[in-house]
C-alpha cells in the first residue's frame, strides 16, 4: 500500500511540475533538490545507521516508497511551499509557508512510520525532528533569497 | 547528528582528500565560462545525483557497497560526495568549450565514462569503495553512460533558461 501511496504521489506531483506555472527557476530547484538529497541521506542514514534510532525496511517494496518520497515527494512539496514563502506579498505568509515545507518533511516522515516504510526505535524523540527539520526549513528558504540575489546579477551581466 | 571519524586515517582518506583538492583547482583554474547560477547548479547536481544514486545502490536492500572504513555512515563518507561536482563541471565545460556534436557526443561520453569508471576503480583500490553483492565496474560505466547523457539535455535546458531569463530581464529595462 505504501509503495502505491507513494508512487502514485510522487508521479502526480511531478507531472504538476510541469502543468502549473513555476515560481521557482530551474536552477534554484536543481540547488534545493540536490541540498534536500544530501541532507535527507545524511539525516535518515545518520539516525539509522550511527544512532540505530530509526530502522528503514529492508524490503524492496517499502524501501521503493521511501525512495519516491526523498526523491520525489518531499523535494516538490518543498518547491511549492518555497514558491509560496519567496513570492508572497503579504508578509505573515513567508513564515507561514516556511513553516509548512517543515511540516512537510515531519509529515512525510510520519507518514512513513505509519505505513512502516521506517520504524521507529526506542530513543527517538519527534520533537527533536521537529526542531531539525524547522532548522533546514529556514536554511533553505535563506538559501533560496541567496540564489535569487545570485541569479539577479547573473541576468543582469 | 552523529557522524563517525574514521577508524584510521590511512589511503581512503587521503585519496579522498586528494581528488578533492584536484578536482576543485582544476576546475578553479579554468576560465570563468558559465554564470554563476549555472556553475552552482551544474556543482550541485554532482552532489545530489551521488547521494540519490547512493540511497539506490548502497543503502538496503540492494546494499551494492559500502564507502569507506565502515557500515555506518562517517564523516568521509559525506566528502566522498563533494569529490563529483568538479568531474560534472569539467566535463560540461570541455562538452560546451569544444562545441562537440553529432556522433562525437557519443564518444565523449563513452570516454568520460571510462574515465570516470577508471577514477572509481582507483577509489575502490584504496579502499572507498568496497563492492559487495556481485558489483563491478562495468555496471558503474553503464550508470555513467546513463547519467552522462542524462546531464548533457539538462544542461541545454539549463542555457536555455538562462538565455530567456536575461532576456526578459533586458526587455524590462
Amino acid at each position: 500500500m505504501a509503495f502505491v501511496i507513494s508512487a502514485s504521489l510522487g508521479i502526480t506531483l511531478f507531472a504538476s511540475l510541469f502543468l502549473t506555472e513555476r515560481r521557482l527557476s530551474l536552477f534554484e530547484m536543481i540547488i534545493v533538490w540536490s541540498f534536500l538529497q544530501l541532507v535527507q541521506n545524511q539525516y535518515f542514514w545518520d539516525l539509522s545507521l550511527n544512532m540505530k534510532l530509526l530502522q528503514i525496511a529492508n524490503d524492496a517494496e517499502k524501501y521503493t516508497a521511501f525512495l519516491f518520497n526523498h526523491l520525489i515527494t518531499v523535494p516538490i512539496l518543498t518547491f511549492y511551499c518555497l514558491e509560496l514563502a519567496v513570492s508572497a506579498t503579504v508578509k505573515w505568509l513567508k513564515p507561514v509557508a516556511v513553516l509548512l515545507s517543515s511540516a512537510v518533511f515531519w509529515t512525510m516522515e510520519a507518514a512513513c512510520r505509519a505505513f512502516n516504510v521506517i520504524e521507529e526505535r526506542p530513543g527517538f524523540i519527534t520533537g527533536y525532528a521537529i526542531l531539525f527539520w524547522t532548522g533546514i526549513a529556514i536554511l533553505l528558504y535563506v538559501l533560496c533569497l541567496g540564489l535569487r540575489s545570485i541569479a539577479a546579477k547573473d541576468v543582469k551581466g | 547528528m552523529n557522524l563517525l571519524w574514521p577508524i584510521r586515517f590511512d589511503a581512503n582518506e587521503w585519496f579522498v582528500l586528494a581528488v578533492i583538492v584536484i578536482g576543485y583547482a582544476a576546475a578553479w583554474l579554468l576560465p570563468r565560462r558559465f554564470p554563476t547560477i549555472v556553475t552552482l547548479a551544474i556543482l550541485s547536481l554532482g552532489v545530489g545525483v551521488g547521494f540519490a544514486a547512493d540511497s539506490l545502490f548502497a543503502a538496503p536492500p540492494a546494499d551494492f557497497f559500502d564507502v569507506n572504513d565502515r557500515k555506518e555512515f562517517e564523516v568521509f563518507d559525506v566528502l566522498v560526495y563533494f569529490q563529483y561536482p568538479p568531474f560534472n563541471y569539467i566535463f560540461l565545460y570541455v562538452y560546451d568549450r569544444l562545441r562537440i556534436k553529432g556522433p562525437a557526443v557519443i564518444i565523449y561520453v563513452l570516454l568520460w565514462s571510462a574515465f570516470s569508471v577508471l577514477v572509481e576503480g582507483l577509489a575502490a583500490h584504496f579502499n572507498v569503495f568496497h563492492f559487495t553483492k556481485g558489483w563491478a565496474l562495468k555496471y558503474s560505466f553503464v550508470f555513467y553512460v546513463i547519467t552522462q547523457f542524462g546531464l548533457l539535455p539538462l544542461f541545454y535546458v539549463m542555457k536555455k533558461h538562462f538565455v530567456s531569463a536575461r532576456a526578459k530581464a533586458l526587455s524590462k529595462g
